[in-house]
């Protein structure tokens, strides 16, 4: 069930990338250039406004709208709050987010292995312990050993080394 | 003829090694929880960088065809499907693991997928060549509209709502429109030195299909599932097969439902597997066996899934227009080598499209007969844990996009993208538009300033644009994929209000 304050943010997120795309086009002098992309703005923003529309119906019907009592959709007013692991899925994120911005200092074999290890040792939900946290080191070992054959030996990509080599 | 010289080709060894190794690879991503048949070609369109253009297609085709059959196997063990494609599967599928016959359910599957497979192939085959030919007919407003037409019907068919579906592929052709305009070499939306260049493809496709599933991946660690395991038994093939030759009329009525669905852009899998399931149950003498467990509910859905494969390609190749999100990601793989779908495919690069196709077919007897073999040891691919995956499909989706470019800003972008398209998703936002429209952006926006350019000379833009029999056949199956999608949509909020009002 799709709740009220996410329908807004939603709407309002369909609105502002057409328009800033818009006003970021208005910066380009040659006309042509800028003909297609500007049609398919005016398209979004179409949609857009359909989706407010929709959405307008929507608030109506789960609670029927007193202006301007805007601020209280705000509250999720039917449905209940969906249960979502949001600190696993921020931990995960954040593994990601460091892994993809490291590698290139760190070399690509060596923080893959660490991206790998840590994902298992931290997202899981079982508590580590010496033998389990070996057994996925080995497991983080193999499966990046297959990487370096699939890309290095295989296809021939060159992958920068970093510090490790 | 072409098609038999072709058929000779792709025999050479390392081509088998590709069709056997892309069917047991994709049997396995197929099988695996949470990995679907389009990002797991996603994932291997980087490795098909690095090889000649007729073997990356043979392998992304092997293994698009082995991944949607291996779906069916968590559809059966689990009861959940592999991918959208295996939903009908469950019906009957998983009743019959649980009364004992798991076993003969994956082999029923196979054969029937590979079945369905090869008559889908043989559509393909027959049709694609006088549609390309017939395509060599059309001009900028033509291709414009096909390109348009393209992004309507997935942004309809794959979306939670219209609205959004559409909105996603009006953003994909945004997205094709950042970098430097070739035909006037103006810069647009360039607000960081890593998008002069445009998006890449490749790193578009792995981040918009396979970040996403990640986190869901992520969201279901820990999830404790039924699994229904089994213990290989004598004779069990050769009951499967007779299965098979007592109801010929449902892997026929599968596969021409399958063909025909396949051959619609943006119908899909799913669509089929359901209609043949549907179809064959009204056919029955014994409906009310339907959902028991019968053969006849496995076979029937799985000649007409795979059957999709085939004709899936058909406006994929002949007009650049991908019938499914899948046959999208094949587009990337194509586009990776310089290849252009449509008639000059067929002309200039005839040795690529024709062994690619006659590939195709030995490509279902690899997926059948490794299926098969497969199958005894499913439950260990069902048993590697979300955690594993998400670790592994990480790291391949970086490696993947850097390997293209040997770029890091590939794999930021890749990164960027996938998780902006993550938080799209929990809005009911879907990946296939965005990834069409940036497919098609450029084919569209090159079409539209050509046809512009043509209009000025002549009778002007909404002349040129509206009319001749082409533009408007194509104009009203715009008007008719969209009205059809608003349609579904109201149905289906219809029927959701009247259940809860029942409930």
């Amino acid at each position: 069930m799709i709740n009220a304050r996410k329908r807004i943010v939603e709407t309002t997120v369909m609105f502002a990338i057409p328009i800033i795309c818009l006003n970021m086009l208005s910066d380009i002098s040659v006309n042509d250039a800028k003909v297609f992309p500007k049609y398919i703005c005016y398209l979004m923003i179409g949609l857009a406004i359909i989706n407010a529309f929709q959405l307008w119906i929507y608030l109506n019907k789960i609670r029927p709208i007193h202006w301007p009592t805007f601020l209280r959709w705000s509250i999720p007013l039917k449905g209940g709050a969906v249960p979502f692991p949001m600190i696993r899925v921020g931990m995960a994120l954040a593994l990601m987010t460091v892994y993809v911005f490291c590698m290139e200092t760190v070399g690509f074999y060596l923080s893959g292995f660490l991206f790998f290890l840590a994902t298992l040792l931290i997202l899981d939900p079982d508590r580590p312990t010496p033998a389990s946290a070996g057994r996925k080191a080995l497991y983080a070992l193999s499966f990046m050993a297959v990487v370096y054959f699939l890309f290095s030996v295989m296809l021939g990509v060159m992958i920068p080394g970093g510090i490790a080599l | 003829m072409d098609f038999m010289t072709y058929f000779l080709a792709c025999l050479t060894p390392f081509n088998m090694m590709l069709m056997v190794g892309g069917a047991i690879g994709g049997i396995l991503l197929g099988a695996a929880p949470g990995l679907s048949p389009t990002m797991a070609v996603a994932l291997l369109v980087p490795f098909t960088f690095h090889m000649q253009p007729a073997e990356g297609l043979i392998l992304l085709g092997a293994v698009y065809t082995a991944a949607v059959a291996g779906g069916s196997i968590t559809a059966i063990l689990i009861n959940i499907p592999g991918a959208p494609a295996n939903i009908a599967t469950m019906f009957d599928g998983h009743p019959m693991a649980k009364k004992g016959k798991a076993e003969k359910a994956l082999y029923l599957s196979f054969l029937s997928s590979g079945v369905g497979g090869l008559f889908g192939v043989a559509v393909l085959i027959f049709f694609t060549p006088p549609i390309a030919r017939m395509a060599m007919e059309f001009g900028p407003a033509e291709l414009f509209w096909l390109a348009v037409f393209g992004v309507t019907v997935i942004a309809g068919l794959s979306s939670g709502t219209v609205v959004k579906g559409l909105y996603a592929g009006a953003f994909g052709l945004l997205l094709s429109c950042i970098g430097e305009n070739p035909v006037y070499g103006v810069e647009r939306f360039v607000f960081s030195d890593m998008l002069t260049g445009g998006i890449s493809i490749i790193p578009a496709l792995i981040g918009l299909f396979a970040i996403p599933q990640i986190f869901t991946l992520v969201e279901s660690i820990g999830q404790i599932l039924e699994k229904k395991s089994f213990t290989a038994q004598k004779g069990v093939l050769r009951e499967a097969l007779g299965d098979l030759m007592r109801h010929p009329k449902q892997w026929l009525m599968g596969s021409v439902i399958g063909s025909f669905i396949g051959a619609i852009p943006g119908a899909g899998g799913q669509v089929a597997g359901l209609i043949a399931y549907d179809q064959s149950k009204k056919m029955s003498k014994t409906p009310e066996l339907y959902g028991t467990g019968i053969p006849e509910g496995v076979i029937s859905v799985e000649s007409s899934n795979n059957a999709t494969v085939g004709p899936a390609l058909i406006p994929l190749l002949t007009m650049g227009i991908p019938g499914s999100p899948t046959a999208a990601v094949l587009l990337g793989g194509l586009l990776i080598h310089g290849l252009f779908p449509g008639p000059e495919l067929f002309t200039k690069h005839a040795d690529v499209a024709y062994t690619f196709i006659a590939s195709m077919v030995i490509s279902q007897f690899a997926m059948a007969i490794f299926g098969i073999m497969i199958a005894r040891y499913s439950r260990i691919v069902m048993n590697i844990p979300n955690i594993f995956m998400v670790a592994a499909v990480t790291v391949l989706c970086v490696y993947g996009s850097y390997s293209v470019q040997n770029s890091m800003d590939d794999v930021i972008i890749m990164f960027c993208l996938g998780l902006g398209m993550y938080l799209c998703s929990r809005n009911a936002f879907s990946p296939a538009p965005v990834v069409l429209g940036l497919i098609l952006g450029p084919l569209a926006e090159d079409n539209f300033s050509r046809g512009k350019i043509i209009a000025q000379t002549g009778d002007g833009l909404m002349s040129y644009f509206l009319t001749g029999g082409v533009n408007l056949i194509v104009i009203s199956l715009c008007v008719i994929s969209i009205g059809w999608s608003i349609y579904s949509e109201y149905k289906l909020s219809k029927n959701n209000r009247h259940a809860m009002s029942q409930a």
